[in-house]
């Protein structure tokens, strides 16, 4: 019996994708998630090279920043904020360095893609490093970012309230998100986004649905959608505990 | 420190006497050598 | 999480809350507004001729008889109530 009501519309096979529509929150708490899911949400990312052989064309400055973009898999609740993870990259050219030549001294650490190119490297040149990788917020840093496409709209209704005039202007009735008719929720890709395909000669009034938010969060593979939703839904939880905590003493 | 010279490409130990010049050549141009310290860089 | 009570009256309070930002500050004063006895509750992130201040300030006003500590620790309580039949109404919908 709670207050709020979830309903998921798409699910990703690679679970990095998720769109679903939240009933029963306030602006300000969908809002929370969606702030706490891009900056508070920490992730591991490489933050400090030793690099033990680079004649490749780039500095190590910029190698390592390639690096630090790297999405790290991080299983939430097995890391503190602050912890790092050891990782090596060793090739030898000619060849291309990619994210996937990165050895994790971690079993639950490894590059997210395996297939992000580092640098190309020459005949005889050689790239060989080690690399610790911290875990921080994206508040911090956008490479500990987790969620990189995140934000939520209002859940619309179309309610049909005439027929258009004969000699009415067809203009363009572009709606972008889903749509909820009946209780269906349909997504609004189903009919090009444009509601004359949907209603062909109808009047039409397109109103929000009170307190229905439609989520899409999209994750660098860090984690899971849901993953990075129940984290940031902890992380808010943890500083209400935290206030909660310092009032009552 | 270390230098090559960058026309016979044999390693180069300049001093304070010999000015910069390769002994083997006599080439001007010299290049310097990556040290090979482990270097330790900070992402920013 | 620091706190700096800059105001403290029987039915007025003004806090410092350091590190937060709009985050958890709008959903704080988004849970105030929906206690009970808070007449007002607003929060302000970089007051005016602060010196540079960009720690949030909250200012909460309550009815005569309402504690405004007590009513900012109920907010708190209802933010947390809220997360976590946020979190089991996802994890049953996953």
């Amino acid at each position: 019996m709670s207050e709020f009501d979830v309903e998921f519309i798409d699910r990703s096979e690679d679970d990095r994708d998720a769109r679903f529509v939240v009933r029963g929150v306030t602006p300000a708490f969908a809002n929370g998630i969606r702030r706490a899911m891009i900056a508070d949400v920490p992730t591991l990312s490489i933050d400090e090279l030793r690099v033990i052989e680079n004649s490749s064309v780039m500095f190590d400055e910029m190698i390592g920043l390639r690096l630090g973009l790297v999405p790290l898999t991080t299983p939430p609740g097995e890391f503190e904020e602050g912890e790092t993870v050891t990782l090596a990259l060793d090739v030898q050219g000619p060849a291309t360095a990619y994210s996937g030549d990165l050895v994790s001294a971690d079993g639950m650490v490894a590059p997210a893609d395996e297939n992000v190119p580092i640098i190309d490297l020459k005949e005889s040149q050689r790239l060989e490093l080690e690399a610790e990788a911290v875990l921080d917020h994206g508040k911090t840093h956008a490479k500990h970012q987790g969620g990189v496409a995140v934000g939520y709209r209002h859940l619309q209704t179309v309610e049909v309230v005439g027929d258009l005039g004969e000699f009415a202007d067809d203009d363009p009735q572009i709606l972008r998100g889903v749509i909820e008719e009946d209780g269906e929720l349909v997504p609004t890709e189903e009919f090009g986004n444009d509601l004359r395909n949907r209603y062909p000669g109808k009047e039409v009034r397109v109103e929000d649905v009170p307190g229905a938010f439609v989520f899409d969060v999209e994750t660098d593979g860090s984690m899971s959608a849901p993953e990075l939703v129940l984290e940031a839904v902890d992380s808010l939880y943890a500083r209400a505990d935290e206030l909660e905590e310092a009032v009552q003493l | 420190m270390s230098y090559k010279c960058s026309r016979c490409k044999r390693d180069v130990e300049l001093d304070e006497y010999g000015g910069v010049r390769c002994p083997y050549c006599g080439h001007r141009v010299l290049l310097k050598e990556r040290s090979r310290d482990v270097k330790e860089v900070q992402v920013e | 999480m620091e706190l700096r009570v800059i105001e403290n009256e029987p039915s007025e309070l003004s806090i410092e809350i350091a590190g937060e930002d709009h985050t958890f500050m709008n959903v704080l004063k988004g849970a105030l507004l929906e206690t009970e006895g808070v007449t007002a509750a607003t929060y302000d992130v970089n007051p005016e001729q602060s010196g540079g201040q960009t720690d949030p300030v909250l200012t909460i006003k309550t009815e005569e008889g309402r504690d405004a500590l007590d009513a900012l620790a109920d907010a708190a309580g209802n933010v947390k109530a809220k997360s976590t039949s946020f979190r089991e109404t996802f994890e049953a919908a996953l």
